[in-house]
This record gives structure tokens, C-alpha cells and sequence, in this order.
């Protein structure tokens, strides 16, 4: 019987091997042909070429912190792309069902200022972002059934702003700068606002019937 | 050799980056974006995530050095964070999302590294590859891990690392071997 996978991995890396398998390696010309090309094969693994890092990376390191005056977003196609089009479903769905005004009415919130994001000051984002969490959670539970693009997009929504949380953690211990903060409470109140339409559209398919989030002013 | 434990940065930068020393930080980024950008492109195949990531991992390089203690290898703490980065963004819901929709296997061939015609066949094979295998065997394999190391850094077992580079070298043997050749070798204990 020949060397198993890992036996001959072990071999070719001169860990402790027993040593009956040892013997029956070097007897063996199968066995010792394929340690030959495991070398081979790790021999071709570290010769691939490099990746050259993009050549902003430094400044926007530099950026954030603090050594040169910050760069233009670096989220820039991923989240806006992923928020874009989940509001674009969120969109579609809500034209597709026609949903009246009603029960959400009693967590409607204040007229959304889309102006706080565009101010540059932080608070506004922070409460903006308070309000729409308030209208989530006055959602009703999500239905079990639903369509699998509905629930990947509201999954890939929640773990970026789970990301940019996490982030808004990370500079709040290190001391980031505020033009840097601003820019991440700017993208969770972005995302959270794509968020809202497409949990409204959710609900909205699962019968609950509600002001759009259009008539809530969350735009 | 992209390998990351091929760089070498001056001890004297380092000293001169944990003071402060803009000019030696930027040296040592210099230094090593490309080594830590091949290693996270490696283990995340993504483009955006991996510059995403690669930002992450230098300011975090650059906020600790202050206390980075300099009794080890500061190539060996770089490469430490760079690969903690990048495996808890393999083990977040995020990447489990966008695989479960089978966007990490829809980059276009342009997006396989390297112009060399040669290394083409090994760059799809490898990025073929489940992304815990991937990780593995290169971490492995080409930035010269033990298996005790990598299974400390997935938070597993050692048994877990070898089973993990032995599935790897099976799924690369089986993409590279010519057409029309049946791999049949080798695969129960000896005896």
C-alpha cells in the first residue's frame, strides 16, 4: 500500500513520519515520484509573480493617520455599488406591490434631513442613523420565506455596516481623525437608508402594508 | 519569490519608525506593500477587499509600532497581522455572503495574476481552490507557516492544517495533471 496524502506531505517536509512509511517512500518509485512533484509543485507556488499594491495605498494610509490631509473615500465602488443596488430592488419591489400607508404610521420619524449628510458635521449623522435604526426595528420580524436575493442582499447590507462598525470602533480607539469619522458615519447612513427600503419591500411582500419609506422622508 | 519572509527591512528603520520618523515609515511601507499585498491577494481573492485589507493592515502596522517590542522578527509581526486581517475577513459573514452567491468564482481570467503564460494554469488552480484550502497551503507552502502556526491563527487543530494542505495538493494535482491522465496515486496508508 502506498503513503497516504499526508504522509508524503510530512516526508517532503521532513516532519516525524513513521518509519516504515519513511522506508517505503524511498523504496517506492510512485511514492517517490510524487513527493517530487509535491517539491515541484511548492517549487512553482513560490515563483508566481507578485501583485503590485495600487499606488494610492500609501497616501490613504497616510490619510488615516493623520499625516497628510485625507484622501478622497476608498470604499468608493464596493459599498456604494452593494447600496446602489439594493436600492434599486428595494425600488423595484416596492413599485411592484403597492403598498398604502398605515400601520407604520405611529414610528414614523421626524422628515429625514438628507442635509446632516452633506453638512459635514457628525452629529446629525449619528442621529440620522438613530432614526433609521429606530424605523428597522419598528419593522416587523422578517417572514421565513423569502427570496433568496431579497435575503442575500439585506445579509450583505447588514455585514457591511457590521464592517464599517467595526471600523467606527477601531478609530474611535485610534484616535482617527474627524474627517475620516465623518466619512464612515457617512457610508452607515447610506447603507442603513438602503437597508430600510429593502426590509420595507420585504415586509411589504409578506403582506404587511405600511408607509413607504418614500412618505416616511427616508430618502 | 513574493513570500513575505524574504523582506527585509534595516533594523535601524524600525527604530527610527517607532520614533516617529516619517521618512522611515514610509520606507517601510515602501518596503513591504508588495510582499503583504501578494499575501493578502493570495488567502482573499478579491481586488477591492485585498486593497481594503492591505490599508487596514498598514495603519495598523503603523499605529503600533510605538509598542511593537522588537524582541522578534518585525517581518514576522508584520506578516502576523497581515494574515490575522485577512482570515477574519475569510471568517466573517461578509465573505461567507458573497461566496454563497458565487462571487469569488466569477473573477474574469484577466483578474489571474501574472502576465507569465506558464504560471496561468497554477494561478487558476490555485484560486480554484475553497478559500480555507487556498489560505492554507500557502500560508504553507510558500510563507514558510508550520502547521502549529496556521492552526493557531484558524483558532483549529494541527490535524486540522494537515488535512487542510493535504486536500489542497489533491484539488492542485487533480487541475494540473495533462488531459487524458488519471491520477490514482496515492491515498490509503501504507502498510
Amino acid at each position: 500500500m502506498h503513503a497516504s496524502f499526508q504522509e508524503l506531505l510530512a516526508f517532503r517536509d521532513g516532519e516525524p513520519i513513521d518509519s516504515k512509511v519513511r522506508l517505503h517512500v524511498g523504496d517506492c518509485a510512485d511514492c517517490g515520484a510524487e513527493v517530487t512533484r509535491m517539491r515541484e509543485l511548492r517549487t512553482r507556488l513560490e515563483h508566481l509573480p507578485d501583485f503590485a499594491a495600487p499606488p494610492t495605498a500609501w497616501s490613504a494610509a497616510r490619510a488615516s493617520l493623520h499625516i497628510t490631509p485625507v484622501q478622497p473615500s476608498r470604499y468608493g465602488p464596493a459599498l456604494w455599488a452593494g447600496g446602489g443596488m439594493a436600492a434599486c430592488i428595494a425600488a423595484f419591489l416596492w413599485m411592484t406591490h403597492h403598498v398604502s400607508t398605515s400601520a407604520i404610521e405611529a414610528v414614523r420619524p421626524a422628515a429625514i434631513e438628507v442635509r446632516a449628510a452633506r453638512d459635514g458635521a457628525i452629529a446629525p449623522l449619528v442621529a440620522h442613523s438613530q432614526r433609521l435604526e429606530a424605523l428597522l426595528r419598528a419593522l416587523p420580524p422578517r417572514p421565513r420565506v423569502e427570496q433568496a436575493m431579497t435575503s442575500a442582499t439585506i445579509a450583505d447590507l447588514e455585514t457591511r455596516i457590521q464592517w464599517l462598525d467595526l471600523k467606527l470602533a477601531g478609530v474611535s480607539a485610534g484616535g482617527a481623525n474627524e474627517d475620516e469619522v465623518r466619512r464612515l458615519w457617512d457610508t452607515r447612513v447610506r447603507l442603513l437608508n438602503s437597508l430600510v427600503y429593502v426590509r420595507y419591500a420585504e415586509s411589504a411582500r409578506a403582506g404587511f402594508r405600511a408607509a413607504s419609506p418614500l412618505e416616511l422622508g427616508v430618502i | 519569490m513574493p513570500s513575505l519572509h524574504a523582506a527585509e527591512i534595516a533594523p535601524d528603520i524600525v527604530i527610527r519608525a517607532r520614533a516617529g520618523d516619517g521618512k522611515a515609515r514610509e520606507r517601510i511601507y515602501h518596503e513591504l506593500s508588495g510582499p503583504v499585498y501578494t499575501l493578502i491577494r493570495r488567502l482573499v481573492v478579491r481586488p477591492a477587499v485585498a486593497e481594503e485589507l492591505l490599508h487596514d493592515v498598514f495603519v495598523e502596522i503603523l499605529r503600533s509600532l510605538p509598542s511593537y517590542s522588537a524582541t522578534g522578527s518585525f517581518i514576522g509581526w508584520v506578516r502576523s497581522i497581515a494574515v490575522s486581517k485577512a482570515l477574519m475577513y475569510l471568517r466573517s459573514p461578509w465573505h461567507r455572503s458573497l461566496s454563497w452567491l458565487g462571487a469569488d468564482g466569477d473573477l474574469p481570467a484577466t483578474e489571474v495574476a501574472g502576465p507569465v503564460a506558464e504560471s496561468r494554469d497554477l494561478e487558476q488552480a490555485l484560486w480554484s481552490l475553497p478559500a480555507v484550502s487556498r489560505a492554507v497551503v500557502w500560508l504553507h507552502d510558500v510563507e514558510g507557516f508550520t502547521h502549529a502556526e496556521i492552526a493557531r491563527h484558524f483558532g483549529r487543530t494541527i490535524s486540522f492544517s494537515k488535512s487542510q494542505l493535504s486536500r489542497a495538493h489533491i484539488e492542485l494535482r487533480d487541475r494540473l495533471k495533462p488531459q487524458g491522465e488519471s491520477a490514482c496515486m496515492p491515498v490509503s496508508r501504507s502498510s
